[in-house]
């Protein structure tokens, strides 16, 4: 005896130890990860699989972007036209001094029209309006067009945008060119150096034009860095409070995307304290009210905090950073991992003297096995499908609980060698004078009839189910920075699209090239209901070599096949003859240099280019040498996007990318396809359960071998009952309530599935046990469902809300099937006496 | 590009402007207040050229424009008429050297060539910025001289029947382009010079200014409906 006891003991120290040093190794490593740069992931972007089959669109997307994500916006409005211009120059000069931005543009320093001339005038020769080209084409008398195009350029009394001087472009066909380059495209003035809108605005009770001054930033690092995030917020509020002390009247609006990541990720930190805090209290309280231990509660808490830690570091390990979203999930698994220290406990707690922990821990060891089988294969189940942070969520899960799993069966034990000091009775007898009440109410053939009933109460609202998989209803943005955000846009006056067309092509003329048949096609809308109302593409501020090289010899063989007619006209309408000689020997000479044609890296290298540059991608594809380039219309409506897809269809190389819509449509195509799965995983649970269940034998009075099919299922039947019809049951409350479906309501069906069952599992494993005190197990599922309802109900109550659709079904699927958990029961003769 | 913007919309819109608020300023108001002698009452000057501007509704002239340009042997003449009215737009019909009639709206900027038809040649850049030009002219007229000052600084001497304006370029962007305006006039707008950065000149004359307040039927198309 004394030997035994020593082993167990030492058993029992060695276990301990172990554990301990699983733990530490656990803690450590997540502690070096996060002393690190942050592992944390806030970007909710990243939660999106890549919908594009095609790559290119694909970095297209991300490209974009990125070019708009690290701008910051800032207006500074007022009535005052001078308040509002000396408060921009103030708030730039603070922000700049903050050092929480690499740069700060308020006071803009005055441009060089000229430089925009300047880059396209060596080649004039082959830049063409397609109305010139067809007047000078189709001119039947090009000496009279000629003189005609003359005349309207010297006498005119408007003169477009950028003008060409009139020795370098007598015909005015450059400045026609540069009249349609898409750069003016916004409500914005140049007025003191400062970028200003005036508009008729309401403010403060008073109506009248409003001065906004645009001040533009951009940020140092990634707008989803939390120390960036910091830093930008500390400098415009310290920014903001000294303005609001200078200029009263001033108000200033704010976007970027560094302020829609700050806000989800204090909001998802709050929610992860939130939750993971109220769960931990409620559980505490839950467990010390029934259980009346202390030790109890520590134990429990031991086994959950392994948990949660060794799934942090597994996650971490194979993910290499860790999501938010994971986090908040994370905090509400507290309390399914609690769940099988409860069951232990229960056990302890109804063994009363003779206590062994082994023993007891053999004994609860086929209930935790059959639950912990049931969770995994829910969770399993989200790994399937692509979506980065759900299969975040499944390895996060799956860890923690099979490391509580693993604490309960071989830590536990060594930490409860003793046999427990009080026990609940009371409480234990209440509950099972409750559960034999309620047993017989809903129990054995009953069951049958309630399945029935609830059916027929279920059907209706399952034909009043509806489903929007919209991922605007998914991810949810701040409504106040929306509010700012758009009325920065009205002030600016653009119209971003978040969608686009993507070109791309083995060389960059052939990318040119097929811009340039888009656009064609998109002018070709202009007129129609289709029409998008106008576009920018690379093609306009550089077209094509062939373009050009038509253009060149439509003038050579229209304009210059006659050069002493055309000296004459010159002559005739006044020009100098040293200024006609002059540009006729320039055409002369880019003639014989034909390779002096106007390329795609010269216009990046003009430095007034740079708001433009994302329109070109360049290579994306070292391997394959793919070209792309971007063509962003101006406004996509759903009335004219079906035109502008076939369009993209009609064009080779073109594709027409809408992520917001893709992502949609994934989500649509994986809600259908998951009403498959689920029914997949409900046959899979049903075999597990029979052939776990099966080896009932029925009572003696049949010949034991001989045991009918019918028999054998039943067992398995009836426990997958309970959670068949919570299933059903939330898909009909769903229904009734008007709340349309998506994607995560059905995942969350899963889960469901994957959770639910375990409390019929626990109730009837409980009965199924030797000594088993009915009480002690009711009163255990009942602890184990309150705490996993606290904390996924707490998930219900979140902000993000694809976590709230998650979090209410699979709270409503957890209380019915704890409700109709003793249907699972086996029947009074069967139990073991 | 934004910073572009300010700088073509008043190049695009400024012979229009200029000639617009020149004409409609040249409407004779018999009684001007006997300030007459005020030589640095320039602001008060200016603002009462406004305001009077405010009862004007429309102003039919001849113009001769004299253009001085670096790339031309001899300046170049061309003469026409114009109709300028302060709720609708402005009509600018060339009879020499070649015909052409301009007509400028909030709605934008469009070209009648010598068969009636309309064309617009100009870019959306450039209309934009003319309607957005005509709009501000209609607040300056209206009295409202901020839009004006905001670019110009504006000098006024003489007195009210023989005044002269100039106006310089208080914008580095629209200096980039323009030298300097000046005008002059009595009881209408006689003269109005434009200076360009890169030398040349436009000057212009008027005769023959009378007060309309209708257009002609022909011309209420051209307009537009209002």
């Amino acid at each position: 005896m004394d030997l035994l006891q020593h082993r167990s003991a030492k058993t029992a120290w060695g276990m301990r130890a172990a554990w301990l040093l699983l733990a530490l190794v656990a803690v450590l490593y997540c502690g070096w990860r996060f002393s690190g740069p942050s592992p944390l992931q806030t970007n909710l972007l990243a939660l999106l699989p890549a919908t594009e089959a095609d790559p290119v669109a694909e970095k297209a997307v991300d490209t974009l972007a990125s070019a708009l994500g690290d701008r910051t916006v800032f207006l500074v409005t007022s009535h005052d036209d001078a308040h509002a211009k000396a408060a921009a120059k103030q708030l730039g000069a603070s922000l700049q001094k903050s050092g929480a931005f690499a740069s700060v543009t308020a006071e803009v320093p005055p441009f060089d029209l000229s430089q925009i001339a300047a880059l396209y005038l060596p080649y004039r020769f082959g830049l063409l309006t397609p109305a010139d080209r067809a007047a000078i084409a189709g001119s039947k008398a090009p000496d009279a067009v000629l003189r005609d195009v003359l005349a309207q350029r010297i006498y005119s009394p408007l003169r477009g945008g950028l003008t060409t001087s009139l020795a370098d472009d007598p015909f005015g066909w450059l400045e026609h060119w540069l009249g349609n380059l898409p750069l003016a495209t916004s409500n914005l003035e140049l007025e003191d150096g400062l970028l200003v809108s005036h508009q008729d605005a309401h403010q403060d009770g008073h109506q009248g034009t409003a001065t906004s001054v645009l001040i533009v930033a951009t940020l140092p690092g990634s707008a989803y860095e939390t120390k960036t995030q910091h830093a930008v917020l500390a400098a415009l509020s310290r920014g903001e409070r000294s303005l609001k002390q200078a200029f009263p009247d001033v108000s200033v609006a704010r976007t970027g995307a560094v302020f829609y990541a700050e806000s989800a990720r204090s909001a998802s930190e709050r929610e992860v304290h939130l939750i993971g805090l109220a769960s931990l209290v409620g559980i505490a309280l839950l467990m010390m009210w029934v259980f009346r231990s202390p030790r109890l509660l520590l134990l429990g808490f031991v086994s959950t905090a392994l948990g949660i830690v060794c799934a942090l570091a597994v996650t971490l390990l194979v993910f290499g950073k860790l999501h938010l979203l994971t986090l908040v999930f994370g905090a509400s698994l507290i309390g399914e991992a609690v769940d099988y220290s409860i069951q232990y406990f229960v056990v302890y707690l109804g063994a009363g003297r003779n206590w062994d922990a082994r023993r007891g821990a053999r004994a609860v060891r086929p209930a935790l096995s059959v639950a912990l089988a049931t969770s995994l294969l829910g969770y399993a189940i989200l790994t399937w499908v692509p979506f980065p942070a759900l299969k975040q969520i499944a390895c996060f899960a799956m860890a923690g609980i099979v490391t509580a799993f693993a604490s309960v069966m071989w830590l536990l034990p060594a930490l409860l060698p003793h046999a427990p000091k009080r026990s609940p009775r009371r409480l234990f007898e209440r509950s099972a004078r409750l559960l034999r009440v309620w047993h017989r109410l809903i129990g054995g053939k009953r069951a049958w009839i309630v399945a029935v009933l609830l059916l027929i109460v279920a059907i209706p609202g399952w034909l009043r189910l509806t489903s929007d998989d919209d991922v605007h209803l998914l991810i949810q943005r701040d409504p106040s920075l929306v509010a700012q955000e758009d009325k920065v846009r009205n002030a600016v006056g653009i119209d971003n699209s978040a969608q686009f067309f993507v070109v791309r092509g083995e060389t960059p003329e052939l990318v040119l090239e097929r811009a340039e048949a888009l656009g064609a096609k998109l002018d070709a809308l202009g007129g129609t209901s289709n029409g998008v109302g106008g576009y920018q593409s690379v093609a306009q501020f550089v077209p094509s070599a062939q373009q050009q090289n038509k253009d060149r010899a439509l003038l050579a063989q229209h304009v210059f096949d006659d050069t002493a007619a055309l000296r004459a006209t010159l002559l005739q309408a006044g020009f100098k003859d040293e200024v006609a000689d002059a540009w006729i020997a320039a055409e002369k000479n880019a003639q014989t240099k034909p390779q002096a044609l106007m390329t795609v890296d010269q216009w990046l290298a003009a430095p007034w280019s740079q708001p433009y540059r994302h329109l070109w991608l360049g290579q994306v594809d070292t391997a394959t040498k793919v070209y792309a380039a971007v063509v962003i219309p101006q406004g996509v409506t759903p009335r004219n996007e079906a035109a502008l897809i076939a369009t993209a269809r009609s064009v080779p190389g073109v594709a027409f990318v809408d992520k917001a819509a893709s992502v949609s449509k994934l989500f649509g195509a994986y809600r259908v396809d998951s009403g498959w799965w689920l029914g997949g995983a409900l046959t899979l649970v049903l075999i597990l359960l029979i052939v776990r269940y099966a080896r009932q034998q029925p009572h003696s009075g049949h010949a034991a071998k001989e045991a009918p099919l019918a028999h054998r299922v039943r067992g398995g039947i009836a426990v997958t009952l309970p959670v068949l019809l919570a299933v059903g049951v939330t898909l009909a409350v769903f229904g009734y309530a008007r709340v349309p479906l998506n994607l995560f309501n059905w995942l969350a069906l899963m889960l469901v599935l994957g959770v639910g069952a375990n409390y019929a599992v626990f109730l009837r494993e409980g009965c199924m046990r030797a000594d088993s005190d009915l009480g002690a197990v009711w009163t255990g599922v009942l602890l184990s469902a309150a705490t996993t309802l606290l904390s996924f109900g707490m998930l219900g109550m979140s902000a993000m809300p694809a976590l709230k659709s998650f979090g209410a079904t699979l709270a409503l699927g957890i209380a019915v099937s704890v409700l109709l958990a003793p249907i699972g029961m086996p029947s009074e003769s069967r139990r073991a006496a | 590009m934004a910073m572009t913007n300010s700088g073509m919309r008043w190049l695009n819109g400024l012979r229009a402007c200029a000639f617009s608020f020149a004409v409609a300023s040249a409407l004779s108001v018999p009684a001007w207040p006997a300030c007459a002698a005020s030589t640095d009452g320039n602001p008060a000057l200016v603002s009462q050229v406004a305001s009077h501007l405010a009862q004007a509704k429309g102003v039919r002239a001849q113009f001769t424009q004299r253009q001085t340009l670096a790339a031309m042997k001899q300046p170049l003449v061309s003469t026409g008429s114009l109709l300028f009215l302060r709720e609708r737009g402005v009509i600018w019909r060339i009879d020499t050297p070649y015909k052409a009639t301009y007509v400028i709206t909030d709605a934008g900027v469009a070209e009648i060539n010598a068969n009636g038809q309309r064309v617009t040649t100009h870019s959306a850049q450039g209309t934009r910025g003319v309607a957005q030009v005509s709009k501000m002219m209609r607040a300056m007229l209206g009295g409202d001289l901020s839009a004006l000052y905001s670019q110009f600084d504006v000098q006024a001497e003489g007195s009210a029947a023989h005044w002269r304006l100039q106006l310089t370029p208080n914008q580095p962007q629209l200096a980039q382009s323009i030298k300097g305006l000046q005008m002059s006039g009595g009881d209408f707008l006689q003269s109005l010079r434009i200076a360009l950065a890169n030398g040349d000149t436009t000057q212009l004359e008027f005769s023959k200014s009378e007060a309309v307040s209708e257009p002609a039927v022909a011309e209420r198309s051209l307009l537009g409906a209002p």
